[in-house]
């Protein structure tokens, strides 16, 4: 059905606490969790954008192409381990 | 439902620099309404309320493009709202106040794009406030001003004691032109009932359609149709010189002089008044068809004839009221014929305003891949000029009615309740700029089943 699927707040803010500590995001930061419907091809039908909003930086962005509730705290340190977000705009 | 599980309604307050705002939230902190209300101000602020729930926000505003979703969202607004949702059991209801000259965007997009906003608050309407006296000041040429009226869901049109009855009139039709389904109240020192800007619903279609019944109602480009019962052979449209120097018209025939006939030549006649005029002079000969004529309503005497080749039923269409021009039509030997069967609409707006509503109403059943293809597709292609849109849908299989909203490329719906005998229809409203009435109405049309 058309919209996005219902989720628990308390793993929304779970994953988002991850990020805080895995990721480099300043306690300052605004830290965004959004899942998102893909339509290209050979990709998962929901993925999971993470954003990192710092007063006067550009937003950063990573994917993780699964759903909010397949994400571990392991691919939060994984993604820690790339240098920059990638580029897949 | 238990608070912890609860939605906090959230109302947006936008507004320019001394439309009323802060008396407004003075107003709702201090008043006896019941309701517990956390605000978050703009950082330059001035309320004069001491009240530990009163926060002062930055207007952090950031941009996110990720291939499918471009918007900008209030990252300030995340953290605070966030943190606010660990003291859930304080309040009842949340009030952001946005600076004057802010877009509402980047606020309403934040409750759609972040997930945590989206579970534990809804968006429950925007409350525009709009200085009566100054507005006509900066309507035509501030961006911030109309796309306030365009997203809001409550107008309170403040300050009416500083303009006359016929002013007020006249801005009201303007701001009802930009955004028909917003509810408007007359103001003085922004003296209204919290119940009309508190817990409003702004989701609620059934209540906006309570706002006025009309505003599902399709304009159309024309403003009256008349169907002729006419023999073969010229007949005369017999014009004087009126308000408007020039008029499109499309005359065309029907299958039978019934009021099902001239009805089934609605749909055309609108594509028609879509495509290119022709101009014509007094004197021009007017043949049924798909042609839109321009004629020319300058002088005296206009006469333009109405070739029948068979003899049957014609229907005319005519962008204004033929009384504004005391238009008639008379036979060969000057005999006056009148139209059968004839119906005004609901005028077309879209000429006076670059910002406008486009209002579907529509029966029958969609099918869900259709409209989920078409709505992508409008979304990315439009959707920084879409500011509003809500709906309730009726889908092909489904005992629910579905329902939505959303602002710019995002969106969000569920399935409300199931539908009532005879109830299934679908009902939607775009608020934007430069909408294509007739693109809009063809796309949607196209994912019934």
């Amino acid at each position: 059905m058309l919209g996005r699927p219902k989720r628990d707040i308390a793993l929304i803010r779970q994953v988002k606490e991850w990020v805080y500590d895995s990721l480099p995001v300043s306690a300052e930061a605004t830290v965004s969790i959004m899942e998102l419907e893909c339509h290209e091809a050979g990709c998962p039908p929901l993925e999971t954008v993470i954003a990192v909003m710092e007063k006067g930086k550009e937003t950063r962005q990573w994917k993780l192409h699964k759903p909010m509730p397949e994400i571990t705290l392991a691919d939060i340190v994984e993604l820690a381990t790339k240098s920059s977000p990638p580029q897949d705009r | 439902m238990s608070i912890a599980n609860s939605t906090v309604p959230v109302t947006v307050l936008t507004g320019f620099l001394g439309s009323g705002k802060t008396t407004l939230l003075n107003r709702i902190l201090s008043e006896n309404h019941g309701k517990r209300i956390a605000v978050i101000e703009n950082e330059f602020g001035e309320i004069g309320v001491d009240n530990d729930l009163v926060i002062g926000a930055e207007e952090e505003i950031f941009e996110m493009n990720n291939g499918c979703i471009c918007c900008t969202v209030r990252g300030d607004l995340i953290r605070i709202l966030g943190n606010l949702m660990k003291r859930r059991d304080k309040f009842d209801n949340i009030m952001i106040e946005t600076t004057g000259m802010a877009d509402p965007g980047p606020v309403a997009q934040t409750f759609f794009m972040d997930d945590e906003m989206r579970e534990a608050l809804n968006l429950d309407g925007v409350v525009t406030l709009v200085d009566a006296k100054h507005v006509l000041l900066h309507i035509d040429e501030s961006d911030e001003v109309k796309e306030q009226i365009a997203f809001a869901d409550v107008i309170l049109l403040n300050k009416v004691d500083l303009v006359s009855s016929d002013e007020l009139d006249q801005l009201e039709a303007r701001i009802h032109a930009m955004n028909s389904a917003a509810k408007i109240y007359r103001t003085q020192d922004t003296v209204v009932d919290m119940d009309n800007v508190l817990n409003l619903g702004g989701f609620d279609l059934d209540r906006a359609l309570e706002v006025d019944p009309k505003f599902m109602e399709p304009e159309y480009p024309f403003e009256w149709s008349g169907l002729f019962e006419l023999q073969a052979g010229d007949y005369r449209l017999v014009l004087k010189s009126g308000p408007d120097p020039a008029m499109n018209l499309t005359f065309r025939s029907a299958a039978e002089a019934s009021e099902s006939a001239m009805r089934d030549t609605v749909e055309k006649a609108v594509l028609a008044f879509s495509d290119d005029e022709v101009a014509l002079q007094t004197g021009a000969v007017i043949e049924p068809g798909e042609q839109l004529s321009q004629i020319n309503l300058e002088g005296e005497d206009l006469v333009y004839i109405l070739r029948v080749p068979a003899a049957g039923s014609y229907v005319l269409f005519t962008e204004h009221h033929p009384d504004e021009f005391e238009a008639f039509v008379t036979d060969a030997e000057g005999n006056r014929v009148d139209a059968s069967i004839s119906r005004e609409y609901k005028p077309d707006h879209e000429h006076d305003e670059e910002v406008t509503s486009v209002g579907i109403n529509t029966p029958g059943d969609l099918d869900l891949e259709k409209f989920q293809s078409w709505l992508r597709d409008l979304l990315a292609n439009q959707g920084p000029d879409i500011f509003r849109m809500k709906g309730v849908l009726s889908f092909s299989g489904e005992k629910e009615r579905y329902v939505f909203q959303g602002v710019h490329m995002l969106f969000d719906g569920r399935m409300d309740r199931p539908w009532r005998d005879g109830e299934r229809a679908n009902s939607l409203i775009f608020i934007g700029r430069n909408l294509d009435r007739n693109a809009l109405n063809a796309g949607f049309n196209a994912c019934l089943t």
